[in-house]
């Protein structure tokens, strides 16, 4: 019961407050009115302010009580509050037996009263919400302004990481000029130097940085930095700690780091919003969707086309289980969407050497199966400056050794298959030899094995 | 209907009650007006989910080993059980692990260490005892990972997990969920294919492994039989001409419409649609099971059965011309690894039926071309006990099954080739390094193919299904 009745103050409590704006407010408006009616809804008024203020006195002494409260905002905010209730009661018990002296102190009673009011509910809030509630802004994570979006190949740890922290929370003591401790943080060399027997950073050695050792101290400890104003965080620390245990490099890029530990990670991703998650080729590229016309007329041509991943603009294109046949004009169709193909199938169907320069015009062409097919060599040569290719596959064609030596100029290719054609061994060999990063696939029915 | 015809929609009884639950609220007007809203969404035959990011697989071959192979005689070597071959295995080892029904009476647990020897191959050093000569050859396109494990005990409940994610049956199995989340590649064939080695006896093998559960019932695996009849009841009976039939199907599709429009069942349009594609298969399935135009050498490749119809051999030849063709996935289901006791004699059977097929399709893919969007999984349901079962003699022993450690390997898409993952202890009994569930591994499938596990699901009963279920972590480790 006595739970009940401390924790129904915050209920209470505002009641009080409506009443003597209520109150103040009609007391206003009706200074002129001398009807008796009119000066008892005033008594009724300033009757009800006197009654809430009590209850949510002793409501609030109730909840003190309880034990969980205490401190100076405790101690104001009763004495305060103790303060309305017995000014609201005299200015009820006043107005109600008209006492005469009253007229002349009403304006600075309910001034007080309001003062008080103002001082009462600061405090409450203060202590409900924590202090400095009123003027706290809720704080984001602020994203750094990265130079090549979402790629955490430039970021640099120092530069863009901990040398912020240190200017918001040590350069006002550590700056040229004034290097308290002898320890100045805005050059390299200042960090690097000693500080009363150990430098501020010891590259590779925790143990012996001076600037890791002092912000971890416990805070009550007179050595204990920064003295004043906010500590480092966690995450400031953590990351301090990994850039020092890793060497102190002051220009070195987060992309080189062999190993970012997992914690390091989820602390970048927290509180910088970096993206760890390693992007694909395909969502790296940005490219305009097809429009709907489009991928209809080409499926109204016998072409599948979907897009290889749900939303994706990259389409793939093939013509599984729709005819072998494939015409001059059903060719031409596929440059409605040139830009938008990555993945073209267009193997078992009787489509010619004119499909090269065709391809040519997909600058996003990353696969290309032609297996099954009458082309040749003339596509191979269209081929020569593309930049995208990664895969083609040509088994089964009428490619020869000038077809593959072409093929070989694509820089970007990665895995070429050429089985059943009629390149010679001995070009595979030395294509082989000047493009190691190629993996050229040929006849492998009769490879023996290795053992 | 007449006068109320404007409120028509294509509703079955389980949207109508899933809706009208809601409250008559939760009917949107949207849906009311445009019955095309929901129409798409229930006739999923075309429409499909696409997948959520570029995937590194469009197909898959799965290779079920159905009865459990036994890792210690194919890949995972463990000395140890032949340098104390006979002696019991400590009680540290099993640590109070309950036994099958079949052992659990044994009065003692000899070790039984491979009448088998092992060797390293490829640039990878991967194991492979002297029972696979030729997938040894491909070591360098395959992956291991030797610390599967499983929750079940026995092949039903296991084999349902591993194939549908759940021990109870009544779930969509994992060629269902690709074919509901990838859609059809080659609308003339179905998404998933099922081939199963004829006349192999052992652990029976039900349709639900390839079931479509509570998915719509297109995406379930067709089996393709060998023989005269390679889908049952798609020839026409005999005396009916392909004409007869194309316009008996023109006729029955025209009562069918006005079905359709007296009640508005949506199942009639799907039911429409399958008669279509089976008549489309009539022509396109002899075409794929032709195989006579296979050229020789490629039948040397896939080993002396591959001319038998219905062999392992056979089923890995027609595995390929089927995803060359489109198909998403294909599931060969090899009965007979079930191998309690005569181990030696038995497991040996085996891998003469199945282990110069699977070099022959790992390496036909490759060279094809195929192996770089194509998946290939291969092992069982479970793994099999360092001990014996029975009595253990000079010549011969059995093994029990194991659910805490197996050994598989993947090839292809976005595997990592030449790599053993996970690691047992010297008994091979426990794991002691990288773990990997059934729901792991089904994560990791569905990665490759393009789905985040997570979000592949499929409301039903009043909740979302998954294939993973509430777990499944995609095991980085082993992708490319």
């Amino acid at each position: 019961m006595q739970h009940l009745i401390g924790h129904l103050h915050p209920l209470v409590v505002h009641l009080p407050i409506g009443f003597i704006i209520l109150a103040i407010i009609t007391d206003w408006y009706g200074r002129n009115n001398t009807q008796e009616r009119f000066g008892n809804l005033s008594v009724f008024l300033w009757l009800l302010v006197a009654l809430s203020s009590i209850s949510a006195v002793i409501t609030g002494l109730v909840l003190i009580d309880s034990g969980h409260y205490e401190g100076l905002n405790v101690f104001i905010h009763r004495w305060t509050a103790i303060g309305i209730a017995v000014i609201s009661s005299l200015i009820f018990l006043c107005k109600w037996k008209s006492i005469n002296y009253f007229k002349h102190q009403e304006i600075s009673m309910k001034f007080l009263c309001v003062v008080l009011l103002i001082i009462a509910g600061h405090n409450g809030g203060e202590i409900t919400h924590g202090s400095g509630y009123l003027s706290l802004v809720p704080q984001k994570a602020q994203p750094i302004q990265w130079n090549i979006a979402h790629s955490i190949d430039s970021i640099q740890l120092y530069k863009d990481i901990l040398q912020p922290v240190f200017e918001s929370k040590c350069i006002r003591c550590h700056e040229e000029g004034d290097e308290r401790g002898r320890l100045n943080l805005q050059s390299q060399e200042g960090m690097l130097s000693d500080v009363f027997g150990d430098p501020g950073i010891m590259p590779g050695d925790l143990s012996k940085s001076e600037i890791f050792k002092r912000v971890t101290l416990s805070q009550g400890h007179e050595k204990f930095m920064p003295p004043s104003g906010p500590a480092l965080t966690y995450a400031e620390i953590r990351v301090l700690e990994f850039w020092i245990s890793e060497g102190a490099s002051f220009t070195g890029l987060l992309g080189n780091q062999e190993q970012i530990p997992k914690d390091i990670k989820n602390i970048l991703t927290i509180n910088y919003d970096l993206d760890f998650e390693e992007k694909s080729f395909y969502d790296r590229l940005t490219v305009d969707h097809a429009s709907e016309e489009d991928i209809r007329t080409l499926q109204l041509s016998d072409y599948n086309v979907k897009s290889i991943a749900a939303d994706h603009a990259l389409l793939d294109v093939n013509k599984t289980g729709l005819g072998d046949k494939i015409s001059k004009n059903q060719m031409e169709q596929l440059l409605r969407i040139k830009n938008q193909i990555t993945w073209l199938d267009l193997s078992q169907t009787d489509v010619t050497d004119e499909i090269g320069e065709i391809l040519l015009q997909m600058p996003n062409l990353t696969k290309l199966k032609l297996q099954n097919t009458d082309v040749g060599d003339e596509v191979a040569r269209n081929l020569i400056n593309h930049k995208q290719l990664k895969t083609i596959n040509l088994y089964d064609t009428k490619l020869s050794d000038a077809g593959l030596l072409d093929l070989g100029k694509i820089t970007s290719l990665r895995s070429l298959y050429i089985w059943q054609t009629n390149v010679t061994n001995a070009a595979v060999e030395e294509l082989k030899s000047s493009r190691p990063d190629l993996k050229i696939v040929g006849n492998l029915s009769t490879t023996e094995s290795v053992e | 209907m007449g006068h109320c015809g404007q409120f028509e929609n294509n509703y079955s009884r389980r949207d109508f009650l899933r809706k009208t639950s809601l409250g008559l609220g939760a009917l949107s007007l949207a849906s009311l007006l445009d019955p095309g809203l929901l129409a798409t969404n229930q006739m999923s035959g075309t429409g499909m989910i696409g997948p959520h990011f570029a995937p590194k697989a469009k197909r898959m071959i799965y290779l079920f080993q159905s009865g459990g192979p036994a890792q210690h005689d194919l890949f995972d070597y463990k000395p140890l059980l032949n340098k104390m071959n006979g002696q019991e295995i400590p009680e540290s080892i099993v640590n109070g692990q309950r036994f099958t029904g079949m052992t659990a009476g044994q009065a003692s647990f000899p070790l039984a260490g491979s009448h088998f020897s092992f060797k390293k191959y490829g640039q990878s050093g991967a194991l492979f005892s002297e029972l696979m000569p030729h997938t040894s050859r491909v070591a360098d396109d395959l992956a291991f990972i030797k610390s599967m494990h499983t929750d079940a005990i026995n092949h039903d409940p296991a084999a349902t997990l591993i194939l549908t994610g759940s021990q109870l049956s009544g779930r969509p199995s994992l060629g269902a969920w690709l074919s509901y989340g990838l859609g059809s590649e080659n609308r003339n064939l179905p998404d998933f294919v099922v081939l199963v080695t004829k006349d192999k006896y052992g652990q029976p093998l039900y349709s639900r492994l390839w079931g479509n559960g509570f998915l719509p019932s297109h995406h379930q695996g067709v089996q393709f039989r060998a023989g005269k009849n390679p889908v049952l009841f798609l020839n026409n009976p005999p005396g009916v001409t392909d004409s007869n039939r194309a316009s008996q199907l023109q006729y029955l599709n025209k009562l069918e419409q006005i079905n359709l429009k007296e009640t508005g069942d949506p199942e009639i349009e799907a039911r429409m649609a399958q008669y279509e594609m089976a008549f489309r298969m009539q022509t396109s399935v002899p075409e794929i099971m032709s195989v006579e135009k296979e050229p020789e050498y490629i039948y040397d490749m896939y080993g002396p059965d591959a001319k038998i119809p219905g062999t392992y051999a056979a089923n890995a030849l027609l595995a390929r011309r089927l995803v060359e063709k489109g198909v998403r996935s294909v599931q060969l289901y090899h009965q007979g690894w079930d191998q309690h006791g005569n181990l030696p004699a038995a497991i040996t059977t085996q891998c003469k039926e199945t282990d110069q097929p699977t070099a022959a399709l790992i390496t036909d893919l490759k060279q094809r071309g195929l192996l770089e969007d194509t998946l290939v999984v291969w092992g069982g349901e479970f793994g099999r006990t360092s001990y014996t079962q029975g009595q253990l003699s000079a010549t011969n022993y059995g093994r029990d099954h194991h659910p805490k450690c197996f050994t598989i390997f993947m090839a292809g898409a976005g595997i990592k080739a030449g790599i053993t993952y996970g690691k047992t202890d010297d008994f091979g009994y426990n794991i002691i390094e990288n773990p990997v569930h059934i729901h792991d591994l089904q994560a990791t499938i569905l990665h490759l193919m393009g789905f985040d596990h997570k979000q592949l699901s499929y409301k039903h009963q009043g909740r979302r299904y998954r294939l993973t279920d509430q777990f499944g972590t995609v095991v980085k480790d082993i992708l490319s």
